[in-house]
């Protein structure tokens, strides 16, 4: 314990012996922290420029556009490729080409042009046209939807006032083809032959005939009448006769006339009769087929009844589901969320490169032999290293946290200082290590770097590790999206630390694993001296 | 002399495929200088770092007053001081003092006592408090050896004390590495390529090469045991050599002379010195030379090192 004593006290002597060093090591976490938390107090963007292009600006474009100017600064090009040159050249973010006709009923692709080098700033670049795009089109397609509902409505009155009128055609539609189904009965059953038998004047022209014939011999017989009387009688009544016989003759005649005339018109009236038949089947028919075509129009018209839903909001169409975002930190500022991300950063540096260079300048000092020949053991060396780092990192979060409480007047939890000391261990043990395995400061501040980059590189600090295709898995256990998820959860989500235990027991593991590997570093990297 | 302080069997150390020591046996009293000799990339830092088991011997063992080095508690009994300074150069003299003291364990009045003493006896008081840093290349030596001491090693290992170092700093590190053996009745052992000062300060060395001591035992025995030559040194005041060179390159065989060499002056190895000498002094005052330095020594330390290495 006291050699361990001792072994700080030289540490912090040699360390403010090397004012440089010092300020480098000491300071420089600090600053990036503090610079950084200045930088982005405030969620907002600024001084974002979207360029646009299009033939032809109309109301739909500049209300759009509208939209977008309280995000962005407008500047409108005078072509296609200098706005799309200007993005390439970073005078502006984002490039808008509206199709020439720009319209929600033709050509309504509106092409977005971004630089994809600058990841960080594409997604909010993006997130936020499409919002702004997204409300845009969200106002249009509510009008539009409002106008179909209007006309969906219109439609259903008019389907209901139809269907009435439809049912009255229906009814009367039955009626009249009740009507010619009867008429049709009728006309069936309407006997228009007659029976020629009765009206055959062929026998009565027979008997007239002999009537004539007789009438004839009486003629002839009269002659032989020499009764005057009866002759002049006889004569009288054969004159009479004869007259009866030709009035009889002609009344035959007109009779037969008559007959013919009413046969042709009963022949007439029989293919009337059959043609009215024949178009009263078919009218029938139509009439069925017709109502038919009403119970048919009669069943669309209920149908289109059934499925012509009026009453709807067209804000619930265009958005049938909405979403509203609810935050689970009453947490404002922006720096509030990026603070334990600067945190586990400031410790981080702190820890690799501090721990790392003092392992390195021990290692690379003039009394390394003697510091290995003295009756101390090696990993008293190896705890001195970390308990000096952690030293120096709990003054560095103390001012970070004194300036904090400064401001805010928020106090820190005593289960965040665990968390943290857990934390610092680890990338302390990170940069023992490293020192241990280089040969020199340049290998040992390479190496830091390179370790640093990859553990910022693969978490959620450059891109969302969400979108790292094949090395998701191992960003997910990096130590630094850990420890920033523990600090992130505890102090902005208030969640304890029984639901952080899996997080807890890795970072438990990379420390026991730093441990050791920097005791069996130590071991294996004994300068020749 | 007290008994044997580090005793080493058969010591081995192989860094990958390459064997660095090849067995090495030794047995070093307590009290006394012990010097391995040797030349760079030798083994020496090799085998003392792997005696204090900085590096774990490969086959072998080291026993340090019947107890094996391997043990954690042998720390406390040796302290080690490297080619160069060992210290943090951003502490002062004192800091740098106090902080090793307190690894070791002292602590209080004990620890200030110690450190009071070992400024006196190392003549650092004046730059107590200065950054280490600062100090001059002697001065840093001895702060290195101050933090060698700080907790009353009963062994000091020295790896070449005194290399980078100018003659005169040179002797003065030797002369303070004699009063630390003297004073403080530490037991000194110390690797250098460096012979000048070993045969003085040492009562035995050993000789390493290739991972192997070939020869151990008194610097003085050793080299009368296996010195060939003995050497006439003579300083001409015309300065010219050239001349006696070639007279006495003819009279070689007759006056048993087996090396002339000429620089800035006239040496001669020999077999007798004694016996030659009043030849060769004739021959130059035929000559007409003047003598203006003449000294005789007896077989160096560096020409037995260098021929035991040849052969």
């Amino acid at each position: 314990m006291r050699n361990l004593i001792e072994l700080i006290k030289k540490d912090f002597k040699l360390l403010f012996r090397n004012k440089s060093s010092t300020l480098i090591f000491v300071l420089g976490p600090l600053l990036i922290v503090l610079i950084l938390g200045f930088a982005f107090n405030s969620a907002d963007l600024y001084g974002l420029k979207l360029a646009t292009y299009s033939q032809q600006y109309s109301t739909l474009t500049d209300g759009l556009l509208n939209k977008l100017s309280s995000q962005f600064t407008i500047i409108k090009t005078a072509t296609q490729q200098a706005c799309i040159n200007g993005v390439k050249l970073s005078e502006w973010h984002v490039c808008l080409v509206f199709p020439n006709g720009f319209d929600i009923k033709g050509n309504n692709n509106i092409d977005f042009y971004i630089n994809p080098t600058k990841m960080n700033l594409v997604y909010i670049i993006t997130n936020l046209i499409s919002a702004k795009v997204g409300e845009q089109t969200t106002e249009i397609s509510k009008e539009l939807v409002e106008a179909l509902l209007k006309k969906m409505s219109f439609v259903k009155d008019e389907v209901d006032k139809n269907k009435e009128l439809l049912a009255n055609i229906n009814e009367a539609t039955v009626d009249i083809k009740d009507r010619s189904s009867r008429l049709y009965d009728k006309f069936a059953a309407l006997n228009i032959s007659f029976n020629e038998t009765g009206l055959n004047t062929t026998g009565i022209e027979e008997q007239l005939k002999t009537l004539r014939i007789n009438a004839a011999k009486i003629g002839t017989a009269k002659e032989n009448i020499s009764d005057s009387e009866i002759k002049s009688i006889i004569s009288s009544a054969y004159t009479n006769v004869s007259s009866e016989i030709t009035i009889l003759t002609s009344s035959i005649t007109d009779l037969k006339d008559a007959v013919q005339s009413a046969r042709d018109t009963l022949n007439n009236a029989s293919s009337s009769q059959v043609m009215a038949k024949t178009s009263l089947a078919t009218t029938l028919l139509q009439l069925d087929n017709s109502l038919n075509d009403i119970n048919n129009m009669s069943s669309s018209f209920a149908v289109m009844q059934e499925q012509l839903i009026t009453g709807l909001d067209a804000s619930k169409l265009v958005q049938p589901i909405t979403t509203s975002i609810k935050e689970v930190t009453t947490e404002k500022r922006y720096i509030s969320f990026i603070f334990p991300i600067l945190l586990v950063m400031m410790l981080m540096f702190g820890g690799i490169f501090f721990g790392s260079s003092l392992v390195i300048s021990e290692k690379t000092s003039k009394a390394y032999f003697r510091n290995l020949i003295v009756p101390v053991r090696r990993i008293t060396f190896i705890l001195s290293a970390y308990i000096t780092t952690m030293i120096v990192l709990a003054a560095e979060a103390g001012i970070v946290f004194g300036a904090v409480y400064f401001f805010t007047k928020s106090a820190i939890r005593p289960d965040l200082l665990a968390a943290l000391v857990l934390i610092a261990s680890v990338f302390t043990f990170i940069g023992l290590l490293i020192g241990y395995i280089s040969r020199n400061s340049e290998v040992a501040m390479l190496l830091s770097i390179a370790i640093v980059a990859l553990l910022m590189f693969f978490s959620n600090l450059i891109l969302p590790i969400e979108t790292i295709a094949y090395m998701k898995e191992v960003a997910v256990y990096n130590p630094f999206t850990i420890a920033s998820n523990i600090i992130k959860e505890s102090m902005l989500l208030s969640i304890g630390y029984k639901a952080q235990l899996k997080y807890i027991t890795v970072l438990f593991s990379y420390l026991a694993i730093a441990f050791i590997s920097s005791l069996l570093a130590q071991k294996l990297s004994k300068r020749h001296v | 002399m007290a008994g044997s302080i580090l005793k080493i069997e058969n010591l081995k150390k192989s860094f990958g495929r390459k064997e660095i020591l090849k067995g090495i046996n030794l047995d070093i009293g307590e009290g006394e200088v012990f010097g391995i000799i040797g030349m760079s990339g030798s083994g020496k830092s090799v085998f003392l770092k792997t005696i204090v088991n900085f590096w774990k011997p490969s086959a072998g063992k080291v026993m340090y007053k019947n107890a094996d080095t391997k043990k954690f508690a042998f720390r406390k009994h040796f302290g080690f001081s490297t080619q160069e300074s060992c210290f943090y150069p951003e502490l002062s003299v004192e800091e740098n003092l106090m902080h090793y003291g307190r690894l070791y364990g002292l602590k209080g009045k004990e620890i200030k006592d110690r450190i009071k003493n070992l400024l006196e006896m190392l003549k650092l008081e004046s730059c107590a408090k200065q950054i280490s840093a600062e100090l001059s290349g002697g001065m840093q030596k001895r702060l290195d050896i101050a933090c060698s001491l700080i907790h009353k090693p009963k062994l000091l290992l020295l790896d070449e004390p005194t290399v980078e170092l100018d003659p005169i700093l040179r002797r003065e590190v030797m002369n303070l590495i004699s009063k630390v053996n003297k004073e403080e009745k530490v037991t000194i052992l110390m690797a250098s390529h460096l012979l000048g000062g070993i045969e003085a300060m040492c009562s035995n060395i050993a000789i390493l090469h290739e991972g192997k001591i070939i020869k151990t035992g008194n610097p003085s025995r050793i080299r009368e045991e296996y010195g060939k030559n003995e050497e006439i040194h003579i300083r001409l005041a015309s300065g010219n050599y050239k001349k006696a060179e070639k007279q006495l390159e003819s009279k070689k065989s007759s006056f048993g002379i087996n090396k002339i060499i000429t620089n800035h002056l006239l040496t001669i190895y020999c077999k007798d010195a004694e016996k030659i000498l009043q030849h060769i002094l004739s021959m130059l005052k035929n000559m007409n030379e003047k003598i203006v330095e003449l000294h005789v020594s007896k077989p160096s330390l560096t020409e037995v090192f260098t021929s035991l290495i040849r052969e």
